[in-house]
């Protein structure tokens, strides 16, 4: 290299040298009296586009290399926030079930102490016939539980139907809407007597009864309630069957009405098996106890039971 | 020259946006390596002390202009870095990727120094803690690395470059 060039070369650094150390010197003392130097003020604005610029493209390029180093941590979060979803739509389902099942229950308690003056077995469903009705099914009780036939079943709502089958564990359960099924009843109204058959087998379409041999001036209207009479034999009185929706007057042949049951036929889960009467003094015992809890109640009750009887 | 130009800002240009862009985005890394130190390395090794001149102060302005630290924090002891390896290349093997990652340590700590002596007498406040001499020996280390690299990449450019010159009327 010959000497000039090199002379020439060392000037230049010693140039940008100085430059640089006077920049730095001015920045400082600048800063030191104002915060910011009026060099660096000056150099920064008329910098500021390239700088802008290169913080702006600084700016993308780091976000693109961030969000693809965290592509794995958030395809893991994903994960086991999925994992964490099933979990907890799981967890939802059960919660949905026990609260349905509560609510089951509940009525069904409901039930037992609206009625007090028998004996219940609570049981549920284990197996039942296909189609789109409960007609005959199984429930989980059986003689070893004090079950025998002919015992009635109901539901929160009304009555399901009787005992047909007993074994040790297990029973079978005749539902009233089967067209195999007969039941004395009572208009709760008017206290025509009748007989309410079952219409419904596994294909129909709705689960509707009907109730024959109705006295000739029987006054029955829709909307009319209709119990249990007890002069079957079977089922204790005043068990509501449901509610009269039509009343058919045939020509020459006997009226009959149309019955929507009050028990839902196409959702049963858990039921109650009347195995007897309470004992008077524990029943006494009982109503008194309602009472004390809940007087208004307790008359009302008294009130319907009375309307029942009538 | 000119292809020394060339070569010489695409390299500086990718060293700063790798050190301010893309190494800030390992969120976990504290200490990172100097990408503008290792590219003023390998430049002024390779294409001499012009261009390390050149690229050490003007990387080092950029990177004062980004961090703030004042206008010529950096770009003083970056561009002498830059011009005094490309000054002194012949007395190494320059072309020798471990060269390359020793100087760039050194360099790197050295600047590391000069930066320690501003603050002291500009009178700002500095402190000389164990973990900050710790943060500077691991980015030495990963500057280190990052200088063999680069400076087989560069090398490598630079070859290639000679050789399409060789043969090219664009370049004569």
């Amino acid at each position: 290299m010959k000497r000039a060039r090199i002379i020439q070369i060392w000037i230049i650094f010693a140039a940008v040298m100085i430059t640089g150390i006077a920049l730095l010197s001015m920045t400082f003392a600048g800063r030191r009296q104002a915060g910011i130097s009026g060099v660096e003020n000056a150099v920064s604005s008329a910098m500021e586009p390239a700088v802008s610029a290169s913080y702006s493209t600084a700016a993308n390029i780091r976000e693109f290399f961030r969000r693809l180093f965290s592509m794995r941590a958030v395809d893991q979060e994903y994960q086991q926030l999925k994992q964490r979803v099933i979990e907890l739509e799981l967890e939802h389902q059960w919660a949905m079930e026990l609260q349905r099942e509560n609510e089951s229950l509940t009525g069904l308690l409901g039930y037992k102490e609206r009625n007090p003056e028998y004996q219940y077995v609570h049981a549920e469903i284990i197996a039942r016939d296909p189609g789109s009705w409960f007609l005959e099914f199984t429930i989980n009780r059986g003689s070893d539980d004090g079950i025998a036939t002919d015992m009635a079943v109901v539901s929160k709502d009304g009555l399901v139907g009787r005992i047909i089958e007993v074994s040790d564990k297990t029973s079978k359960v005749l539902a009233m809407i089967d067209s195999r099924s007969a039941t004395a009843s009572v208009i709760e109204r008017s206290r025509d007597m009748g007989i309410v058959k079952g219409a419904v087998s596994s294909d129909s379409a709705d689960a509707l009864v009907h109730i024959y041999y109705l006295p000739i001036d029987a006054d029955l209207v829709p909307g009319d309630k209709v119990l249990t009479s007890s002069q079957g034999g079977i089922y204790p009185k005043g068990i509501l069957i449901g509610e009269v929706i039509e009343v058919v007057i045939q020509e020459g042949k006997d009226r009959y009405a149309v019955v929507r049951p009050a028990v839902d036929f196409g959702h049963l889960e858990h039921l109650l098996i009347i195995t007897g009467d309470t004992p008077i003094d524990e029943l006494t015992e009982i109503r008194e106890e309602t009472e004390q809890q809940n007087p208004e109640e307790q008359e009302a009750g008294e009130q319907q039971d009375d309307g029942r009887e009538g | 020259m000119v292809l020394s130009i060339i070569v010489s800002i695409l390299m500086a240009i990718a060293g700063y946006f790798l050190q301010i862009a893309v190494f800030p985005a390992f969120g976990a890394v504290t200490a990172g390596p100097s990408m503008v130190v290792a590219s003023t390395v390998s430049i002024g090794l390779i294409f001499g002390p012009a261009a390390g001149l050149a690229v050490g102060f003007t990387g080092g302005l950029a990177l004062d202009l980004f961090t703030g630290w004042g206008l010529g924090f950096l770009a003083v002891p970056m561009g002498a870095v830059g011009f005094l390896l490309g000054y002194y290349r012949d007395k190494v093997n320059n072309e020798h990727f471990v060269y390359a990652m020793v100087l760039a340590a050194l360099a790197h700590i050295a600047c590391d120094l000069w930066a320690l002596l501003v603050l002291y007498f500009s009178r700002m406040p500095s402190r000389l803690t164990f973990s900050a001499i710790w943060h500077s020996l691991l980015s030495a280390v990963l500057t280190a690395s990052s200088a063999g690299a680069v400076h087989l990449i560069t090398g490598a450019l630079y070859k290639r470059a000679m050789r399409t010159k060789n043969n090219s009327l664009f370049f004569d």
